[in-house]
């Protein structure tokens, strides 16, 4: 080999010294578990198993992620879907896990395991016993949350019990069925069926009750062709006092109420990347119309997922999922809307949890 | 350059080329007598049936995987052979499930399949399912690294695999008739025969493949208890016929035909309790072929139907689903010698595809006219290509450009340049899906350019094969499914991609035995560097299941008709999330092949023994699907005629 030959050589080979980029990722640093004075349920990605629990603990104005593998050492399992607190335990739905976790408060650390198909909410009756809605199946079932027994079901005329509260000794069940414009109540005690309360919408998803003891029902399946109805309903009588029609092709979901129970907040979703009928909307409970715009706008290529409304400050808390492709951020707004507070979460924050305790 | 220094420097090379290696932690490679195959020989190159490929693709990279690694995984999957064997990440789901390929950090909708020269990736998803075809059925497999939108059309971004099943033959004494068999672990059985039959004007041939499987493995769950995998059944049939007709010395005409049914029942992931998921892949592919050979010109035409049809049922939450797809591919083309060392292409692809149940609207009609030009030049040690395509696709249109440059700058050197623009259209259901499909998408758009050596040589019984390439690519327009209760396809993100990739080989050969080694590395960094998300977290991150590195190593020996082979690949962290917030740990892979050969009573036997990841590495391809542990697949092969 000339020398002509040896420095082509030595060229071309020389490439292989490309630097490179170590593969080895960042560790991410993650606090010890807290009792934080708000949960932000992180579903993660449907099938990729990585929901995770966060907290933000308002005095500090800290954010702790992923608590149930910090102190459990494992992951959550897939789609978490909601939490509450029962006594010293939280209970946490994870949907395609088919399973409840629970968990001390204070320590995170776990404490045991319900085994229910597809979990979608809890409503505690007392520290013995509480309800939960399921998805794909026509049953509500009551579980003991000290024993952590299954401890009977009720079974409806259609399918996916969604949305569920209790007002006096009634506990209301929304069956998220494309064929059913009812809610039904069942007696909280005997769990004997006591009403079905026939609405203008098909598909009622969520339930919740106003200062004035109405119960408030958002129906629809944008999807499915069910446009979404607000109704408010006087349970006493099981007649709908006031029906709101949403605008053809859009998606309310995830209502709540403020503190005082007179202002209803709700998102409304949109996945095509534009931001018409996005955002945060409110409305006060006698208003003769659904609000026209939105209170907090969404920008284009987002939408929001999560909702709550901090019960001791008024504190608008809004999660953003980024598409569910990364870890999505949560805001909080002043009760002008007002952003005062912008922290990551995990993946998909998809409901808040505030401590009361 | 003198005999001497040639041997010098096959000598030094050597050396230096193990030094270097030391320092990469993995590597990947090919193996045994024909392992050079692929080396590009200086005049011509007749690697396929395409002349796209063979004569004007000058500067672009293409690799053939040789026999004797598709013998030694005749009883197996393309994907099983890629993910061992090439520098591509197979994403597997399981190892009962959907495989799908990305070339240097590409998506799998950006990394095409061909068959006989045509696309098969299902219309309707984008992407094909590597896992679902068998290795027995073809007869060439050959990768093209990089994009060549103008030759190959939509989708080619990152690369090819290029496909071919057998070339008829015209022999009066042609007769061929195979039976194989295999079995292994986890309730493998597997079946297939293969025959042909020609004359001096006509070819007929037929291959079967039966295959069925438990898959019940044992696998670790989240919380360290050991169980068994349910729901892992598998069962398929697959046959190919093929036909041929020699009408005279210029006038051929081929008819093929593939049809195959898998049932997949896939199991439960680790966050799940239980699964009773179902999956039926059907597909029928045909495709009728002519050739006219004149004394300096060839027409040809080809023309496809390809129906694809997945049910997937999954009764825990009452899903049912049915779908199908068409997609009708045509082809003309006419080359033309141009004087001594010149040749002009020409040719007209139309492909439309549709979902026969939806409506009228949801179709895609494309056509193009492309060209390319290839030239030899200074005694036909330069050959330089130009390649162009202007396409309709519905109401859009798109031009295409590209070039590239091959020179043999010494008789061990050669080095190699391309440059094209590339682009992909969104897939039917990216379009026209209920819910959530997006008729406003646009097509991913970019330029792609590579550049790399190939150095071979030769001293007494040893051959070193040697090549590098480095690529870039910008595209534009990323589309990425963002959901929550319904997902989306959105253009939202340019990405850039960069990296290289090495592939080293030795042999030494000496009285019955032929050593081997062979080494090969793959680094992509394919990064998100803007983004239409407010306060998107994925700007200058790695986009999700792509590797940063992945090798191989091949190491083992032929002794007279025993052949062993250790293959070891390395596979790096995955993120699966765009932010790099969440990963896969790197995993690594041992596996060990053998093989022997025959003669009983003038028919020739051929056994093979695989036994796959010997070490027991529990990992994940994709996250919380555990695939198989230690497991081993015995097979054999018998020629009757």
């Amino acid at each position: 080999m000339g020398w002509k030959d040896r420095q082509i050589l030595i060229l071309v080979l020389s490439v292989l010294l490309w630097a490179c980029v170590k593969d080895k990722p960042a560790k991410v640093n993650t606090p010890a578990g807290k009792a934080g004075s708000v949960y932000i349920v992180c579903e993660g990605n449907f099938g990729n198993g990585d929901a995770t629990l966060y907290s933000y603990d308002k005095k500090s104005d800290s954010v702790y992620g992923d608590l149930y593998k910090a102190a459990n050492g494992q992951s959550l399992g897939d789609v978490f879907q909601s939490m509450r607190r029962i006594g010293d335990s939280l209970y946490l739905c994870i949907n395609n896990s088919d399973k409840i976790v629970v968990l001390h408060a204070l320590t995170h650390r776990f404490a045991g395991q319900i085994n229910i198909p597809k979990p979608r909410y809890i409503v505690p009756l007392s520290t013995d016993k509480a309800f939960v809605s399921t998805l794909y199946s026509n049953k509500v079932y009551t579980i003991n949350p000290k024993t952590l027994f299954l401890t009977g079901e009720m079974t409806f005329p259609h399918n996916n019990p969604e949305g569920m509260c209790i007002s006096g000794s009634n506990l209301y069940v929304c069956p998220w069925d494309t064929t059913c414009n009812k809610i039904y109540s069942t007696d909280v005690t005997s769990g004997i069926a006591t009403q079905a309360i026939t609405l203008t919408g098909y598909a009622p998803h969520a339930v919740l009750t106003d200062r004035e003891q109405m119960l408030w029902v958002l129906s629809g399946n944008v999807t499915k062709g069910r446009q979404a109805v607000l109704s408010r309903v006087d349970p006493s009588t099981g007649s709908v006092v006031k029906t709101y029609t949403f605008p053809a092709g859009t998606d309310p979901i995830k209502p709540v109420f403020n503190a005082t129970r007179d202002t209803l907040y709700f998102i409304q979703v949109k996945y095509d990347g534009t931001n018409t009928n996005n955002g945060i909307y409110r409305m006060h409970l006698h208003d003769a119309a659904l609000p026209a715009t939105p209170f907090i706008s969404a920008n284009t290529y987002q939408y929001f997922w999560a909702l709550g409304i901090d019960p001791a400050t008024g504190d608008i808390y809004v999660g953003d999922p980024k598409g569910f492709s990364q870890k999505g951020t949560v805001t909080i707004y002043k009760s002008d809307g007002m952003p005062i507070r912008t922290f990551t979460v995990g993946l998909g924050p998809g409901q808040f949890y505030f401590e009361t305790q | 350059m003198s005999r001497p220094n040639i041997k010098n420097a096959a000598l030094r090379v050597t050396r230096l080329v193990a030094v270097l290696l030391c320092i990469y932690d993995a590597a990947q490679g090919q193996q045994m007598r024909d392992s050079l195959k692929e080396v590009q020989i200086r005049d011509k190159r007749v690697l396929t049936g395409d002349t796209r490929t063979n004569d004007f693709s000058a500067g672009q990279k293409i690799q053939a995987i040789d026999s004797t690694t598709l013998h030694q995984y005749r009883l197996q999957s393309v994907a099983a052979l890629l993910t061992q064997q090439v520098p591509v990440f197979v994403k597997s789901y399981s190892f009962n499930g959907l495989a799908t390929l990305s070339f240097r950090g590409a998506s799998a909708a950006q990394s095409q399949v061909l068959w006989n020269g045509i696309p098969i990736q299902n219309a309707a998803l984008g992407v094909a399912d590597v896992s679902a075809i068998p290795v027995s059925f073809m007869n060439n497999i050959n990768i093209a690294y990089g994009g060549s939108g103008a030759l190959y059309g939509s989708g080619n971004v990152g690369g090819a695999l290029l496909l071919e099943s057998d070339r008829p033959v015209y022999d009066t004494d042609y007769r061929q008739l195979f039976v194989s068999g295999g079995a292994g672990s986890f309730g493998q059985y597997q079946g297939g025969v293969k025959g042909a039959l020609a004359g001096k004007k006509w070819y007929a041939a037929a291959n079967t493949f039966l295959q069925t499987a438990k898959n019940n493995y044992s696998y670790t769950r989240t919380n360290g208890a050991t169980a068994q995998m349910t729901n892992g059944e598998l069962s398929s049939a697959a046959v190919m016929v093929q036909g041929a007709y020699k009408f005279n010395n210029r006038n051929t005409v081929e008819l093929h035909g593939w049809y195959q049914d898998y049932d997949r029942h896939i199991p439960p992931a680790l966050f799940e309790t239980y699964s009773v998921k179902r999956q039926q892949d059907k597909s029928m592919r045909m495709l009728a072929r002519w050739q006219y050979t004149g004394a300096r010109y060839n027409v040809y035409a080809r023309s496809s139907f390809i129906r694809d049809e997945i049910n997937y049922s999954d009764t825990a939450v009452v899903v049912v689903t049915h779908n199908a797809v068409h997609q009708y591919y045509q082809e003309a083309g006419w080359k033309q010698q141009t004087g001594t060392n010149g040749q002009l292409l020409v040719f007209i692809p139309v492909q439309l595809s549709w979902l026969p149940e939806g409506n009228d609207s949801q179709r895609q009609n494309r056509i193009a006219v492309a060209a390319a030009y290839q030239i030899k030049l200074i005694n036909t040690r330069l050959h330089l290509s130009v390649q162009a395509r202007g396409e309709q696709i519905n109401d859009q249109r798109i031009f295409l450009p590209g070039g590239g440059a091959a020179f043999h700058v010494r008789d061990w050197l050669w080095l190699r340049a391309n440059v094209q623009r590339t682009y992909r259209m969104p897939s039917l259901n990216e379009l026209y899906y209920f819910p959530g499909g997006n008729p406003r998408l646009k097509p991913e758009r970019g330029w792609t350019q590579d550049a790399g050596y190939t150095l071979k040589a030769k001293k007494g019984q040893i051959t070193l094969y040697h090549d590098l390439s480095i690529f870039n690519r910008n595209i534009q327009d990323w589309i990425m499914w963002l959901g929550g209760a319904v997902w989306t396809p959105q253009n939202i993100a340019t990405v850039h991609s960069r990296g290289t990739e090495t592939d080293t080989r030795i042999t030494f050969g000496t009285g019955d035995w032929l050593l081997h080694f062979s080494a090969g590395t793959t680094y992509v960094l394919a990064t998100t560097t803007a983004s239409n998300i407010p306060g998107d977290g994925s700007t200058g991150k790695q986009i999700p299941y792509t590797p940063r590195y992945n090798g191989r190593v091949n190491v083992g020996c032929t002794w007279k008709r025993i052949y062993l082979n250790y293959n070891h690949t390395y596979t790096g962290y995955r993120f699966i999330t765009t932010d790099e917030s969440a990963w896969l740990l790197p995993y690594q892979s041992g596996n060990v092949q053998m093989m022997y050969s025959t003669t009983i009573r003038s028919r020739r036997l051929q056994l093979s023994l695989q036994y796959n990841n010997l070490w027991n590495e529990q990992y994940s391809v994709a996250g919380f699907r555990p695939m198989p542990p230690a497991n081993w697949l015995a097979g054999m092969q018998l020629q009757l005629l």
